[in-house]
């Protein structure tokens, strides 16, 4: 039952080195190499998947101080428009006002200087009419003095009347 | 007549018949069991070159699932045991835990287990400690090696020196102990009622038993190199 057997011990001795090598070739060790690629793939996954995690959140950081830049930014603009149609606003209002004032006054004067000059044709026009009536009347018993005379009395008269009027 | 008969079928059935004889060196002989370990490894590997073909990284199958799953248990298993420093013996340990379970096992497919035989758990028993004393002198050096033995007092540098051999002495003595008496006791359960009841019984002898001696062996290994290690 217990017989020793020394060439059994040696060869069972050979036989678990081999195996060992055997096993460690074809099971072991590409059982391990899987598996620690595995692990190598999972870490790498998670530190790039918290490395983009971490630059979104930068970004987004960065977003949200923009679009409150942004809408400060706007606020500012709007208030600044408001303020600047205001400014056109009045500036034009104002400028409307006295061109239309300025044109009221020219038109005020250039009647005044039409009336004047209507005023100034129609003494003229008198003065000439006057002078037809006057030359019509007197006929052809004419002459250079007696024409004289009459203009002077006719000038007299009517600068008299002119005067009586503008005092 | 047939206690006779089964005594005699029981002491042919213990024995470990010589298969054939090298005619080198005066005749070399190959026992029973160094065939069935021939057929264990042969089994052994042939598995291993089955299965680990075509490892994924990415999406393992399940045939793969399992497979990693034994792999790193054994790994975990002993890692914890002999720390980060032992990982490098690993693989050997695994190798022992496979080898021991399927001898202890193979009984069932109709072969006499390896195990059986004293010179194949005599040779289990002094790789281990050749192991163990390798795993110490690499740790702590030839000298702290030496310095080991006295350790926590002079006094008890004998008893150290006794324990290289009874370490593996135990080692040998309860695993070749266990399968043989496992062996028997089927033996003689077959001969008694030869239907159904052995059932149970074998998956308590050669199942259990076997799985657990082998467990046993390699952790008790695993244990006395983590010593030396610390």
């Amino acid at each position: 039952m217990i017989s020793f057997n020394i060439w059994s011990l040696v060869f069972t001795i050979v036989n678990l080195i081999v195996l060992f090598l055997l096993l460690r070739k074809f099971l072991i060790n590409p059982v391990n190499k899987v598996i620690q690629e595995r692990e190598e793939m999972i870490h790498n996954t998670i530190s790039s998947a918290n490395q983009t995690k971490e630059e979104a959140m930068q970004l987004k950081k960065e977003y949200e101080t923009t679009i409150s830049g942004v809408e400060a930014e706007c606020e500012d603009i709007r208030e600044k428009s408001r303020q600047e149609a205001k400014n056109e606003y009045t500036r034009i209002m104002n400028e409307a006002d006295l061109k239309s004032n300025r044109m009221i006054k020219d038109a005020e004067k250039s009647i005044e200087m039409e009336r004047e000059k209507a005023l100034s044709d129609m003494e003229s026009q008198i003065a000439d009419l006057a002078l037809a009536a006057a030359a019509r009347i007197i006929g052809d018993s004419s002459d250079d003095d007696k024409n004289q005379a009459l203009y002077d009395e006719f000038l007299k008269k009517a600068g008299e009347t002119h005067d009586t009027e503008n005092c | 007549m047939r206690n006779t008969d089964l005594a005699a079928e029981l002491t042919e059935e213990l024995n470990c018949k010589t298969i054939f004889t090298i005619p080198i060196f005066g005749g070399i002989p190959i026992t029973e069991s160094v065939i069935v370990t021939w057929i264990v490894m042969a089994i052994l590997v042939l598995l291993s070159v089955i299965f680990v073909r075509n490892l994924k990284v990415e999406n393992p199958g399940k045939k793969q699932l399992v497979l990693e799953t034994i792999v790193t248990t054994f790994n975990h298993l002993f890692e914890e045991v002999l720390g980060e420093k032992g990982k490098a013996y690993v693989p050997y340990l695994i190798t022992v835990i496979l080898y021991i379970g399927l001898a202890n096992i193979i009984g069932i497919f109709g072969f006499k287990p390896p195990t059986k035989d004293i010179n194949v758990t005599a040779a289990l028993a002094i790789m281990s400690i050749v192991l163990v004393q390798i795993s110490a002198i690499r740790n702590k050096g030839a000298k702290g090696w030496a310095k080991s033995f006295a350790e926590p007092v002079a006094v008890i540098a004998p008893l150290n020196v006794m324990e290289l051999v009874i370490k593996p002495l135990s080692l040998c003595m309860r695993l070749f102990g266990n399968v043989l008496g496992a062996f028997v006791i089927m033996k003689l359960i077959e001969v008694v009622v030869p239907l159904i009841v052995p059932i149970p019984l074998s998956l308590y002898f050669d199942f259990f038993d076997g799985f657990l001696q082998a467990f046993v062996f390699t952790f008790l290994t695993a244990l006395y190199m983590q010593e030396g290690l610390e």
